[in-house]
């Protein structure tokens, strides 16, 4: 049996980590100071859990909503960007074209507009599956560099 | 939810599951932000940043993770920052009181001569409110680590991925905190007597 007291790292070893010192316990048994130790550390943690949590007053996501907003409002896209700019183009072209003939100006715009048409409709669908392609790819990447680490 | 489905749909720009993340890490990471900072004001820039810092780098979430250690992790390091920058941060030296040893003997010789007294004290005069105010008087670090190991009984090595404390540090700090607790609990019970 341990004749002198606990030391305050055996005592605390014994009501946080469940730890048995066989040697201390019999100590403990006929030593005031020690056993008052063990009861008063395991009173005082007893039910802590159990405490008021404390709560925010405000609401802690406003930040983050008003950033979120702004992403979606300053979010300039190219490759949807440069869709309408060939599109607007294109029916400008198509346009004035439709218009020239019209007036029997002799321009072959029925050759032109045909031309047009196919060319602005190409490149329209070109721009779009490589922007779907991108978008897809940066997801992709995103997410293994998140989910594969060990 | 699990944690992956969670980040997943926050990669997808879905806000609600931002929100869900947020009922998730809320009581977290209030023990850690009202343990460290006292000003109401400071709290909320404070846990305003933490959560929109999460929302910025969700990217750099690593799986081997919890999303809450994470989220927690942001929430401990900005209040470290904020006490060394308002410097209420206690050098590591002092965190080791110099005066304990006189303290313990005090108040070894008050569990002495108290018997039973002591504990039918503890549990009489609103233990609650005695270790309340005992916690809300420790250095701000001790405070954290009594509110994250007892309150949210995590366990050493998330508290370690929390505080970037090494595992044997923190243990030698909740020991000091603790004792340091049972101290105070201890020491006023003798004043209030007297
Ligand atoms: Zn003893």
């Amino acid at each position: 049996m341990k004749n002198s007291h606990l030391l305050e790292e055996e005592i605390q070893a014994i009501v946080f980590e469940q730890k048995d010192f066989s040697g201390l316990n019999e100590h403990v048994q006929y030593c005031n100071r020690c056993k008052n130790s063990i009861e008063a550390y395991k009173l005082m943690f007893k039910d802590l859990e159990d405490f008021p949590q404390p709560m925010f007053d405000f609401h802690v996501q406003a930040p983050v909503k008003m950033y979120s907003q702004k992403i979606i409002r300053n979010h300039f896209h190219f490759p949807i960007f440069l869709t309408a700019l060939l599109g607007f183009l294109g029916l400008s072209f198509g346009v004035i074209s439709y218009l020239s003939n019209n007036k029997s100006v002799k321009l072959e715009s029925t050759w032109l507009s045909t031309w047009l048409v196919i060319c602005t409709g190409g490149i329209l669908l070109t721009v779009l599956v490589i922007d779907v392609v991108i978008s897809y790819e940066k997801k992709i990447k995103a997410l293994n560099r998140i989910f594969m680490q060990h | 939810m699990e944690d992956q489905e969670l980040v997943k749909r926050l990669l997808n720009g879905d806000n609600s599951a931002f929100t869900l993340l947020v009922k998730n890490t809320e009581g977290l990471v209030a023990q850690i932000v009202f343990k460290m900072v006292d000003s109401l004001e400071d709290r909320r820039d404070l846990v305003q940043d933490v959560y929109l810092n999460a929302y910025k780098y969700i990217r750099n979430f690593k799986s081997n993770s919890k999303l809450s250690t994470w989220v927690g992790s942001i929430a401990y390091h900005a209040c470290y920052n904020y006490l060394k920058k308002k410097k209420l941060l206690l050098p590591e030296k002092q965190l080791e009181d110099e005066n304990e040893d006189v303290l313990e003997t005090m108040t070894n010789r008050f569990i002495d001569h108290s018997s039973s007294e002591i504990m039918e004290y503890i549990i009489k005069k609103e233990l609650r409110s005695v270790l309340q105010i005992g916690i809300d008087q420790l250095p701000p670090i001790y405070a954290t680590l009594i509110a994250l190991y007892h309150f949210q009984e995590m366990s050493y090595q998330e508290i370690s991925e929390i505080t970037s404390l090494p595992e044997g540090t923190l243990k030698n700090y909740l020991f000091r905190a603790r004792k340091k607790l049972k101290d105070y609990v201890v020491l006023n019970y003798k004043k209030e007597d007297l």
